[in-house]
């Protein structure tokens, strides 16, 4: 049972399966790992699969357990497994009910179909409120401010994502085929009051055990209703519970290690438990600083450029830029990260500029998207129970789908059903933006595997529940774009974070003590090499602005830190060639003189 | 009939191309080389694709004639003694596939031909959808190479896949940096599409038989060229009795029946031919690169693996008789301005060596005739001495100075004179 683990890993993975236990799992430690072979111990030990759930916090990281599961010959059993999100899972638990998540262009068409008088903003601030009350508050929701919506919600029987949580915690009680026993949670540290409520709702009826696992340093989604302090009182919620904890990182070097650790000690909360690096690699984090962000982004192309050995003519070992690289990495070896969404655009010119692939995660929301939107809209005319909503959808619905959208349309498969909708809009797949759009939609679609409404439904949820996060493509060669939130569970050889600057790293909106957890997720995502950036300038919602150094910075132990010189940027480019053979002969100088 | 082909060259949307490289300029420098077929380059570029359904006709047999008027134009800057050649284009584009697989970073280039503007209107649209190719005329795709020639293959079953100067240590298909053993090791079982491989400037197809495995490819060579002046530098001699057509090269390339040879450099000429280290100023031979573990004497650090070593590292033969084993001939040379500047002891690039180029192609063909020797030539090397150089060369009387990470080599003629004075001096 104990290959391939640490004897911390198996000691926890073999605890006694009839108790609550949470582990606090720093990065790199072996989190999934630990949680798909106390899975498989579980399983070894009898409990039928049936039992079992596993809450993961993203689509992708369900899919990676299952994957990581069947990878696994000890594994055996090829089991029907309940592993998703706490919204998926919920859905699914709700099977057989008539249940469609309500969007916000659904509750805006149906305000405006009602002649309410609210602008979409108000509507947009309305949903992530409630959505923000519902995850925090522990009884009762109030929303006077916003009761002509509530109203609309109840006279209409929507629900939003959160709604799906609540009805299966008030349905539950009718509901006893499905006893699960073990509830294992990834990601702990990001969970709601609501979510607990969801999971107390097993344990009070089922006497479920939950085994839970997460890094209190990792908690980014206090925006979305998470605290700390959920994490920090499981052991009063639980009863009776026992705590772990899992400090050896396996994943980075000893500098990056070394780095993360003296920046997250800064945080109050913050359990006292230091990480203890198992590589022995010393190679130093890189910072560099540049004038504006568009020279930030030249200089990262050409880090990268030297990092894959030249993507025209061969460029390698800069070593004399604290990149000293013996392998060439490959192009999905890199992954890079930003505060911000819009923090892109320089980053994506230049590599358009270049030729240099790349793929973009952390977006908007693929429901969001306004073809999407059209989608959501014809099948909730389509297939909703309800007239009026049918009626309300088919207004909104553009006529070349409505004419066309005839119930023939609903006997055939998912992917059928888009190729259907991407025709009749006769939308122009050659548009980058739109064909993106499509890849992803028949990549959802095609995993439905029913026809028919179902499929159509199916198709609904799949999309509604889609995330951003999800969007990677880990088979992809190339250079992955992010934000620091979506970067979450991943892991690359060389991570880049643009913008270390006052602002951006930390955001002024947000709580200090969350932006470095935040800053110390996107560090910790980094195998062997880290590249910091900042710069003078930076465009930002078409404006330019001075920005300052990261306070975060200057808390990061200076002995990690190789500060690399940018001034070859200045350079053009026959100078810098020139430039790299005066450095090496002068090196090779050097190398004489020693010698003789 | 005869017909020299050069299927690889780029437009001014490449890298590091020469902006005069437009179509009725490829046209003009075409006929001056001696070239009957050469590659448009970049069709996969957008705008050089329009450029091409602009400027170029189809005809009805998969080769593309330049538009009426242009030629009509751009033939009054073609001397009468090239007169006679009518270059055809076909459509050729090159891509930089850059991935990884079994565990290593692989960057190949390849070659793709095709006989159509529908099929190649398709592929760049497959192609738009995996990356991008607007901002380089060789794009760089993340792309497995196999993955890319199972596209073309489904796109056009006619299609041509060349795997690109195969020896290069950086990006090529058995480059050491990043490339493959084996063309079944990169491609599998789509290797049975691949009928020809590209040699590259630095090595000869005598490099290339000591590797039994390639035995079963035609080999072939082009130019490669970046500028109009490089057109047609490497080249292909086809043979047949009918009119060249797109189908005619398929069937050539697929059986090598009439493939006649190839127009090579002196591999030694070639940028990676010798191991070393060009900040360094290193050449090293392979053998002695491998006494000194493969470091650089000056700065300790790997040298740049060249061509010669590669192909020594996968060689599984020692001797090999071209005719015992029937393979193609070849002819060496050396581009016809060097070897001019070299008799007139002037760079390159200075006016006198270009009109002296300009003036023996008035007068005596295409610079690939002229390199050719044959008897009308051989007659007239008294009225130009400088043919002398070209007879040395065609006699080997020269000395090589093989290039080495990146850097071209140099290939002096010897100086009969000069020779003379040092056999009497030693007498």
């Amino acid at each position: 049972m104990s290959f391939n683990l640490s004897l911390e890993q198996a000691k926890i993975i073999e605890l006694p399966i009839n108790q609550h236990i949470l582990i606090q799992a720093g990065p790199g430690t072996g989190k999934t790992t630990t949680l798909v072979y106390r899975l498989m111990f579980l399983l070894n030990s009898g409990i039928p699969s049936s039992q079992i759930m596993v809450v993961t916090f993203t689509n992708r990281a369900a899919n990676e357990l299952i994957s990581r599961l069947g990878s696994i010959p000890q594994s055996g059993q090829n089991a029907v497994l309940w592993v998703g999100t706490f919204h998926s899972l919920s859905l699914r638990l709700l099977n057989d009910e008539d249940i469609f998540i309500c969007d916000n262009l659904l509750l805006k068409n149906i305000a405006r179909y009602h002649k309410l008088d609210l602008t979409a903003k108000e509507i947009d601030r309305f949903l992530s409120e409630y959505s923000y009350i519902k995850n925090t508050s522990v009884d009762s929701i109030t929303m006077d401010k916003y009761s002509s919506l509530t109203n609309l919600l109840k006279k209409y029987n929507l629900y939003d994502f959160d709604d799906i949580l609540y009805l299966w915690i008030s349905r539950a009680n009718e509901m006893n085929k499905n006893k699960f026993k073990y509830i294992l949670v990834d990601e702990f540290q990001d969970i709601t009051n609501l979510q607990i409520k969801w999971l107390n709702t097993f344990v009070r009826r089922y006497n479920t055990f939950i085994f839970a696992i997460g890094d209190i340093d990792q908690s980014i989604y206090s925006f979305r209703g998470t605290t700390i302090e959920t994490f920090l009182n499981f052991k009063k919620i639980f009863i009776p519970s026992e705590t772990y904890c899992l400090y050896n990182n396996y994943r980075s070097s000893a500098s990056i290690v070394r780095t993360s650790q003296s920046l997250i000690k800064n945080n109050k909360k913050h359990l006292d438990v230091e990480l203890k690096p198992q590589k022995t690699d010393k190679t130093k984090i890189i910072l560099f600083h540049t004038e504006n962000d568009k020279t930030e982004a030249e200089y990262i192309a050409f880090i990268i450029e030297n990092a894959v050995a030249g993507f025209n003519s061969n460029i390698m070992g800069i070593k004399e830029y604290g990149l000293d690289i013996k392998e060439p990495f490959s192009l999905k070896d890199i992954i890079i990260l930003y505060r911000y969404h819009n923090m892109r655009h320089p980053l994506i010119k230049i590599f358009k500029d270049n030729g240099i692939p790349y793929q973009v995660i952390g977006g908007s929301k693929l429901a969001n998207n306004k073809y999407v939107t059209r989608l959501l809209s014809l099948i909730r005319m389509l297939i909703s129970n309800n007239k009026e909503i049918q009626l309300i959808e088919g207004t909104f619905v553009p006529t070349a789908l409505r004419a066309a959208a005839s119930t023939d349309c609903l006997g055939i498969s998912a992917l059928d059903f888009i190729n259907n909708f991407v025709s009749l809009l006769k939308l122009d797949k050659d548009n980058e933006e739109v064909s993106h759009t499509v890849n992803l939609l028949s990549f959802i679609a095609g995993s439905i595997k029913s026809k028919g409404i179902k499929a159509v439904k199916e198709l609904y949820h799949k999309i509604m529940l889609f995330r951003s996060e999800d969007e990677l493509d880990t088979r992809a060669e190339a250079i992955t774009l992010s934000t620091l939130h979506a970067s979450k569970g991943l892991e690359y050889p060389v991570v880049f974070i643009v913008g270390c600057n006052e602002g951006f790293i930390p955001s002024l909106y947000s709580d200090i003590e969350d932006e470095r957890r935040l800053f110390y997720v996107g560090i910790t995502r980094a195998k062997q090499h880290l590249i910091l950036s900042l710069s003078d300038y930076r465009f930002y919602n078409g404006k330019k602005v001075k920005t300052e150094i990261s306070g975060f910075i200057d808390e990061i132990n200076k002995d990690y830190i190789f500060q690399a010189d940018t001034s070859i940027l200045a350079m053009k480019k026959s100078k810098r060639r020139r430039y790299k053979e005066i450095q090496s002969i002068k090196q090779s100088q050097s190398t004489l003189k020693l010698m003789s | 009939m005869r017909y020299l082909a050069d299927l690889h060259i780029h437009s001014p949307f490449s890298r590091a191309t020469s902006k005069e490289m437009t179509i009725p300029n490829i046209y003009k420098w075409s006929c001056l080389k001696g070239i009957d077929v050469i590659a448009t380059g970049d069709f996969t570029h957008p705008e050089w694709f329009s450029e091409i359904k602009k400027s170029l006709v189809e005809n009805n047999n998969g080769l593309f004639e330049l538009r009426e008027d242009l030629k009509k134009n751009i033939r009054k800057e073609v001397f009468s003694s090239c007169s006679h050649l009518n270059p055809k284009f076909i459509l050729s584009t090159e891509i930089s596939c850059i991935y990884r697989k079994n565990n290593r970073i692989r960057k190949v280039h390849n070659v793709i031909l095709m006989p159509d503007l529908k099929s190649a209107e398709t592929f760049i649209k497959t192609l738009e959808r995996i990356g991008n190719i607007r901002s380089d005329g060789r794009p760089i795709l993340g792309l497995d190479s196999k993955e890319l020639l199972k596209i073309v293959i489904e796109t056009c079953p006619s299609s041509i896949f060349i795997p690109a100067h195969i020896w290069t240590p950086h990006f090529s298909v058995f480059g050491e940096f990043s490339g493959f053993g084996s063309i079944e090791e990169c491609f599998d079982d789509l290797s049975r599409h691949i009928y020809a491989i590209e040699t590259g400037l630095s090595s000869d197809p005598a490099m290339n038989w000591m590797v039994s495995s390639l035995d079963k490819f035609q080999l072939v060579s082009n130019s490669d060229a970046h500028s109009c002046e490089n057109i047609g530098r490497e080249c292909n001699i086809f043979e047949s009795n009918t009119d060249i057509s797109y189908n005619l090269i398929f069937d050539i390339l697929k059986t090598g029946d009439g493939l006649v040879g190839t127009i090579e450099f002196f591999p030694e000429e070639g940028k990676y031919h010798y191991d070393g280290h060009r900040n360094c100023n290193i050449a090293l031979h392979p053998f002695e690169s491998i006494k000194n573990k493969l470091l650089c004497p000056v700065c300790k650090r790997k040298l740049t693996i060249g061509v010669l070593h590669r192909v020594i590292e996968l060689a599984d033969r020692k001797k090999v008789d071209q005719k015992q084993l029937n393979k193609k001939i070849y002819k060496s040379y050396i581009p016809l301005k060097e070897i001019i500047s070299q008799f007139l002891g002037k760079t390159k690039t200075s006016k006198v060596v270009a009109n002296q180029y300009f003036d023996l192609i008035k007068n005596l063909g295409p610079e690939l005739k002229i390199l050719d020797f044959d008897t009308s030539i051989k007659d007239s090397v008294i009225k130009y001495p400088v043919l002398e150089y070209v007879k040395n060369m065609h006699s080997y009387n020269i000395e090589l100075n093989p290039g080495f990470d990146g850097k071209y080599g140099i290939i002096r003629v010897k100086n009969i004179n000069a020779i003379k004075s040092e056999q009497m001096r030693l007498l």
